[in-house]
């Protein structure tokens, strides 16, 4: 009986049930008024950072994304991670030579609270091509902590997909594929400078719609038709039909825009950089033949 | 219980094959901002890092570098047995933590060689401690000294000093706990 258990242990990740006492209003509510505890600083690029421009976040995101997927990371980790590293930004001027420290760092800590088995510091020193040692990553480990003041649950957009998800009438098929592919925009949009103060529900919300949107499941039911659906979530998530609307379209062009360049770059010389991003761009393509 | 997995929110993800061991692809191994500089890293981390403990000493009256109280603090501190706490102050840490062998630094960014020197440490601060003793009031134990600790204490009331809860600390903070193991803070 044990060594049946031991084996199971081994072969693959073992995980609870969806608890639905905790797919409830009062649970969303908590959650709505606790996400904005976490939010970043919007302008930190030019309130607190002297050496760190915007693009350097998505290379070191591009990066942070291609790392989390390589080692097979649990979705939450990657958007968790860039979570911390933003309200880390948002705090302390940063070396650019440093970032990549921070970055790891980030990826230490988010997988650290969301994974059975976390990243090691040591593999992820590799992953920066030994620029950074081990102890180095702790000490980081320590001053993320502190500027963070130990506070790390932040609310992500993940907590509330589940939530959006449970309020559709959609097959369990179905919501599995919406599921992934919400998470992908999720993760699109962490890499993106223009969803840093974005509130996670909202970010949740578009990416729920833009996924609809994309499935053409509109067809199927009156209720997943873009108009119904936006003004349904943006109820949920108490904010403007219109906000909801706009962030979604700002989903969808990011989408567009991570796809034509990730054609343009499709040498075999660059793939590697836009590795990621091909994965992320070709999902809604690849289930929507599915579909079809 | 082996089925449970606390940390995820959400269960039915496609990812279910365990972490791979392989080492990872040289393709995604890069330096992405130029080189580091060490030694200049490891100043700036060390003022940090004094910047913290002065934090930490001023709020527990507790000089952490040398395992032993301040001279002069509002806090007083006392020493028990080893017995009279439970086990998880004193036994000793997992061998092998997921997270790294080499690292000589704690959760508190406090140096440690290994184990044995911890040890040694300790024992020798418990030496000191004995001297040191004041003992008055009812016996509280503290069960956490890092400055952002999750409830401010009172440390003017005459009552006993309120500790935060004592199982969570020492969930998250083994080593932490363990190295206090042999004091309490009594007002």
């Amino acid at each position: 009986m044990e060594d049946q258990l031991l084996c199971c242990e081994v072969d693959s990740i073992r995980r609870a049930y969806q608890d639905v006492n905790l797919l409830n209003d009062r649970v969303l509510h908590t959650m709505l008024k606790a996400e904005e505890n976490y939010l970043p600083s919007p302008n930190y690029f030019k309130c607190v950072q002297r050496e760190i421009v915007p693009k350097m976040r998505k290379i070191l995101a591009t990066w942070m994304l291609e790392v989390c997927e390589e080692q097979k990371c649990e979705e939450e980790v990657f958007p968790l991670a860039m979570n911390y590293l933003d309200r880390f930004l948002s705090v302390e001027a940063t070396r650019k030579t440093r970032l990549q420290l921070l970055g790891a760092t980030c990826m230490f800590l988010a997988s650290k609270m969301k994974e059975t088995v976390p990243l090691t510091a040591e593999k992820l020193c590799i992953y920066t091509d030994n620029s950074v040692q081990p102890g180095e990553l702790l000490q980081m480990e320590l001053l993320v902590l502190n500027k963070l003041k130990w506070d790390l649950a932040s609310v992500t957009p993940h907590d509330f997909i589940e939530h959006f998800l449970s309020k559709l009438k959609i097959c369990p098929s179905t919501k599995q594929i919406l599921r992934k592919h919400a998470q992908t925009f999720v993760a699109l949009c962490a890499t993106d400078v223009n969803f840093i103060a974005s509130p996670p529900s909202m970010v949740a919300a578009g990416s729920v719609v833009a996924a609809v949107q994309g499935l053409y499941l509109k067809s199927q039911d009156v209720s997943l038709s873009s108009q119904n659906l936006t003004n349904f979530l943006s109820q949920v998530i108490r904010s403007d039909p219109d906000c909801l609307r706009s962030c979604q379209e700002q989903i969808e062009s990011l989408l567009e825009s991570s796809l034509r360049q990730a054609q343009q770059h499709g040498g075999p010389a660059e793939s590697k950089r836009v590795d990621e991003e091909v994965d992320l761009s070709c999902t809604p393509t690849d289930v929507r033949d599915i579909n079809i | 219980m082996s089925d449970v997995r606390l940390s995820n929110g959400s269960p039915t993800l496609e990812r279910t094959d365990p972490r791979l061991p392989e080492h990872p692809k040289p393709s995604a191994c890069k330096s992405l901002f130029g080189p580091v500089d060490h030694e200049e890293l490891k100043k700036d981390f060390n003022a940090h890092l004094r910047e913290l403990e002065e934090a930490a000493a001023a709020r527990w009256d507790f000089d952490f570098a040398n395992d032993q109280p301040l001279a002069n603090g509002r806090l007083q501190w006392e020493l028990v047995e080893h017995s009279s706490v439970p086990d998880f102050y004193s036994r000793p840490p997992r061998e092998n933590g997921v997270c790294s062998g080499n690292n000589n630094v704690d959760h508190n960014g406090n140096h440690h060689c290994d184990g044995m020197a911890q040890s040694e440490e300790t024992s020798r601060a418990d030496s000191q401690m004995e001297c040191t003793e004041q003992s008055s009031g009812p016996r509280k134990r503290s069960a956490c000294h890092d400055p952002s600790a999750q409830s401010k204490r009172s440390h003017t009331s005459p009552e006993e000093v309120s500790c935060p809860n004592l199982s969570h600390s020492a969930e998250h903070t083994p080593r932490k706990t363990r190295r206090l193991s042999a004091l309490q803070c009594v007002q």
